[in-house]
Order: structure tokens, then C-alpha cells, then sequence
């Protein structure tokens, strides 16, 4: 395996082409690749026609859906937790201007597995007699072969490129993500090109790795990379900025807090 | 008289004190978390709760800000995956879920989808999150929401989490295990049940303290069974509002 490689923020935006599945690491507000994120809406050619894959999406992909970057959003919670509503997603989702991909945490958490598993779909209980199957008819059941017991099949997921937050990664990709693991491996797993942002980029780490480097395509070193969500043990969520940008948005100023945020980052 | 506590006090406690010790509970943001810490401190020490995003039998000595935040994970038994503990609630490990939605009807299933039509909706919610998921495959699950007309419909606008569906053996006919689904609802009014074994509806159980069975009525967007007697009760103590002031929710994020 070719080492990964070293490369800038900026750099490494540059791997996203526009039609792309991307994936961004973390869950809710903690260890969203959001300084990636950045990177991205700092492009002079930004992507566009993306198809988000989050397993739950918030403030950084509110960002990408505000900037009209996101034709697709794939994931099963889109949303601030505490915090509320997503307010640039649920204004282009009340409006029909984007395209959902309805998901669970079971969906997604079997069509993890049944592309690590290099088969098409994983079966599961989850879906049955929900309003889910009707929207979804790509989502197909089928019969147990063993038990004639009715299975959803969840199909499994594609990933172009991958983007995971880290807390310390090393010069082959190995990286250390504390415990609250989400689905990091599984999404390092199954897409094509993975980036590792870390606020810290040693030349090899000795300890436990959660995520191994042999199928890591660039290593960037991004310090407060996940900030305004929190990268934990070294800084929390950073509420007030969330509050700073959902009062923008709720002024209709998704632009001037884009603007600020690009500029002097978070405040 | 006016007592000096909130509904959603009362809900809190209410629904720490159906929590059962040496159990498995999923449980979902908000006010299952504070429930949960209540209850272990009080009345479930050895309830294990189950986070989605990987913590298992964590001691919430702290409120967790978010479900997979480093608190949900504080002196756990386990830290694994969302993809372990979707497959552990599949194989029948997780004894309870606690449940929030936009919307119950009078099966109990959940909307967290969207308002008013699919496409375009009159407004786009979060999404299922876990809950499709909880709803399905746990053994037992309990919704904790507000009680008003908006939220207690005859019919979910969409069926995102899976209650007894359309009654009496479509959780089964639709291919869900056996012996699962919802058991109660607490809300900010009362205590609701199931008809299980009959008609599968709704059921009210118990007012909270100072609520008649007429406000529940009036509340309900269609027509709660009531096959007992409704009982009052107790308002929350005065250590189940010291430990939840000062103990788990001091920044009064929730209370």
C-alpha cells in the first residue's frame, strides 16, 4: 500500500469533485470534519450536485445544503440536537429543493455492513409496517430461506469520498478517535478515498488505533478542526456559535454568517 | 395550593420511576437522559442504558449534552459502535426503549418525519434517527412527549416508528417480532397504556397531580380507552427535585 498522503486543508478539498458521495465522520455535534467543511466552501470552484452520506447530519452539513452545494442528503436525523432544527435544511426541505434519501440508524448501520461484507444488502427486522418501505422502493424485502420469516434488505451503501475528524493521526494514517467511535471505521471502510483530518499528525503513533491506515488516502493536519462541535478530551461544544449561526439563518442571513465564518472562522 | 414543580419535572420523574433495575434501556435524547440518571441514582442503580452511538451502561453522574457525547460513555461497560448496538437490539439484548416523536396516535406509532403531506411537506422534521429502529426491535417501548391535540392524532401523518400499526396483530402480519411494542406513554399530562390483547389502543392510565380525566380528554386528538380506574400520582419528592435541580440538570438545560 502507497502511504498516505500530507496534505493541506485546501489541498485535500480538492479531492471532492462535484456529483460525488461524500461522507463526513462524527455524529450529531461531536467530530464533524467541519475545518474540511471550510475548506470545501473556500474552494473558488466549489462542488456541487453532492450527495451527503452522514449518518446523522448538522451543523457542518447545514453549511454545504446553505451553499447550495447538496443534491442529495442521505442520512437518518438532519438536525442540531439541542439546539433544534437544521435551519438551511429545513427551509430547502419545506421548499422541495432537495432530495431526501429516507434512512434509519439500522438502514444505514446494515448497508455499512453489507458493503464490508462485499455482499449487496444486509437483512434486518427494522422498516416493517412503516410509512419507510413506501417511500423507499429501492428498499426491497424478502424471505428468510431458513425461517420463511419476512426480512427487510438493506441495501448496501457507496461512498466516494469519506472524511473523518480525528484526534491524533500518524504519518501511515492510522488514527485515534477517543471511544465514541459513531461509524467512523465502517464509513473508512467503504469509501473510495478517505481523508483523516487530526488535531494532531505525529510520525507514528504507538498506541491503540481506531481507524488503521491502509486504506487512508491523505492525512491533513487540521488543530480545532471540529470546532464548533466538539472533539473530546480537548474541547467542547462551542454552543454559542451554533446559536450565532441558527439566529443568522433566522434573520434570513445564511450569507453574512457564511461570510464571518469564512473569514475569521469560528468566533 | 400550587405546587412548585413543572410538568416536565413530573414527566422526568414519572418516567424514571417506571424504569426498571437490572434492565437494558435504550435511551434517546432529551427527557429519557434525565430520567435515566434520576432513575439510577433512585430507583434503577443497576439499569443499564444503551446510548446509539455506542455507550453501554454508562453512570450518568452528569446530564449528557448530546446522545454521544464522552458523558454517555463515562464509566461504561462498553464502547462499541452504532452498527453493534443496532445489531444488539436485533438479536433481542435491549429490554426497553424510551421514545420521543412530533406526533403519537392511538396505536402509538410515531411520527418524526414530516408534518402534513410527504412531498412538500408542510414542515420537514429531523428524521427517524433511532427511532424507526427502537420502535422495531426492542422488546418494549415507551414514548415520553408533551400532551396536546397537535401530538396526539388519530393518525400519524407519517409512520416513521412502528407502534401496534393499525391494531390487533399487524405488528406480527408486517413481519416485526413477536411480543414487542409500545407499553406506555408518558406525557406532560398522565400516564397512558395499551389495550394489549384486545384492541391495542391507547389506554389511560393516571392523571399527574391537579389534572382531571377531562383535561386529558380535551388534549387528545381521539378517544382514549379507559378500562380501570385512573389513578392520581404522587407528585415528584422533595429528593427527586433536589437530584434533578441540583444534581443532573443544575444549567436547567431541560427543567
Amino acid at each position: 500500500m502507497p502511504l498516505p498522503e500530507l496534505l493541506s486543508l485546501s489541498d485535500a478539498a480538492q479531492l471532492v469533485k462535484s456529483g460525488d458521495t461524500l461522507g463526513l465522520g462524527g455524529l450529531m455535534m461531536y467530530r464533524r470534519p467541519v475545518a474540511f467543511v471550510k475548506a470545501l466552501l473556500q474552494r473558488p470552484n466549489r462542488p456541487t450536485d453532492l450527495t451527503l452520506l452522514c449518518f446523522t447530519a448538522g451543523f457542518e452539513s447545514d453549511l454545504l445544503v446553505g451553499a447550495g452545494m447538496v443534491k442529495r442528503v442521505r442520512s437518518c436525523y438532519f438536525g442540531l440536537e439541542a439546539f433544534g432544527l437544521a435551519p438551511m435544511f429545513t427551509e430547502a426541505a419545506n421548499a422541495g429543493q432537495i432530495s431526501i434519501c429516507e434512512e434509519t440508524e439500522a438502514s444505514l448501520a446494515l448497508g455499512f455492513r453489507a458493503t464490508m461484507g462485499g455482499v449487496g444488502f444486509m437483512p434486518g427486522f427494522a422498516w416493517l409496517g412503516t410509512d419507510l418501505l413506501r417511500l423507499r422502493p429501492d428498499v426491497k424485502t424478502i424471505q428468510d430461506p431458513y425461517t420463511g420469516e419476512t426480512l427487510v434488505a438493506f441495501p448496501a451503501l457507496h461512498c466516494d469520498v469519506a472524511v473523518i475528524h480525528a484526534v491524533k493521526a500518524d504519518r501511515y494514517g492510522n488514527a485515534i478517535l477517543n471511544n465514541n467511535l459513531g461509524v467512523d471505521l465502517e464509513l473508512s471502510m467503504i469509501a473510495g478515498t478517505v481523508i483523516v483530518t487530526a488535531e494532531e499528525v505525529v510520525e507514528k503513533i504507538t498506541e491503540e488505533v481506531h481507524i488503521p491506515g491502509v486504506r487512508v488516502t491523505a492525512v491533513v493536519h487540521a488543530p480545532g478542526g471540529a470546532a464548533p462541535t466538539s472533539c473530546y478530551p480537548l474541547y467542547p461544544i462551542r454552543g454559542f456559535e451554533v446559536l450565532r449561526y441558527i439566529d443568522a439563518c433566522n434573520r434570513h442571513d445564511f450569507v453574512g454568517y457564511l461570510d464571518s465564518f469564512l473569514v475569521s472562522g469560528v468566533i | 395550593m400550587t405546587a412548585d414543580y413543572s410538568a416536565t419535572e413530573m414527566m422526568i420523574c414519572v418516567t424514571a420511576r417506571i424504569m426498571q433495575d437490572d434492565s437494558t434501556a435504550f435511551i434517546g435524547t432529551g427527557i429519557p437522559m434525565l430520567a435515566a440518571s434520576l432513575a439510577q441514582r433512585l430507583y434503577a442503580p443497576n439499569l443499564i442504558p444503551i446510548f446509539e452511538f455506542g455507550g453501554t451502561g454508562a453512570q450518568l453522574e452528569q446530564l449528557p449534552r448530546a446522545v454521544g457525547e464522552a458523558r454517555t460513555f463515562h464509566r461504561a461497560v462498553a464502547a462499541s459502535g452504532i452498527c453493534d448496538i443496532m445489531e444488539t437490539a436485533q438479536r433481542g439484548f435491549i429490554d426497553y426503549g424510551f421514545l420521543g416523536g412530533a406526533q403519537i396516535d392511538m396505536y402509538g406509532n410515531l411520527n418524526s418525519t414530516v408534518i402534513g403531506s410527504y412531498y412538500p411537506p408542510q414542515v420537514r422534521l429531523p428524521g427517524s434517527g433511532g427511532g424507526n429502529d427502537v420502535g422495531s426491535l426492542c422488546w418494549r417501548t415507551i414514548s415520553v412527549m408533551r400532551h396536546d391535540k397537535r401530538r396526539f392524532v388519530p393518525r400519524c401523518d407519517f409512520v416513521t416508528t412502528p407502534g401496534y400499526l393499525t391494531g390487533c396483530g399487524a405488528r406480527e402480519a408486517a413481519g416485526l417480532p413477536r411480543n414487542t411494542g409500545p407499553i406506555q406513554v408518558i406525557s406532560t399530562l398522565g400516564k397512558m397504556g395499551f389495550d394489549v390483547g384486545n384492541t391495542y389502543r391507547m389506554t389511560l392510565e393516571a392523571v399527574f397531580p391537579n389534572i382531571t380525566i377531562q383535561d386529558i380528554i380535551e388534549n387528545t386528538g381521539f378517544e382514549l380507552l379507559i378500562l380501570g380506574d385512573v389513578e392520581t400520582l404522587d407528585p415528584p419528592t422533595a429528593e427527586e427535585l433536589r437530584i434533578l435541580r441540583e444534581e443532573i440538570d443544575p444549567d436547567r438545560l431541560y427543567i
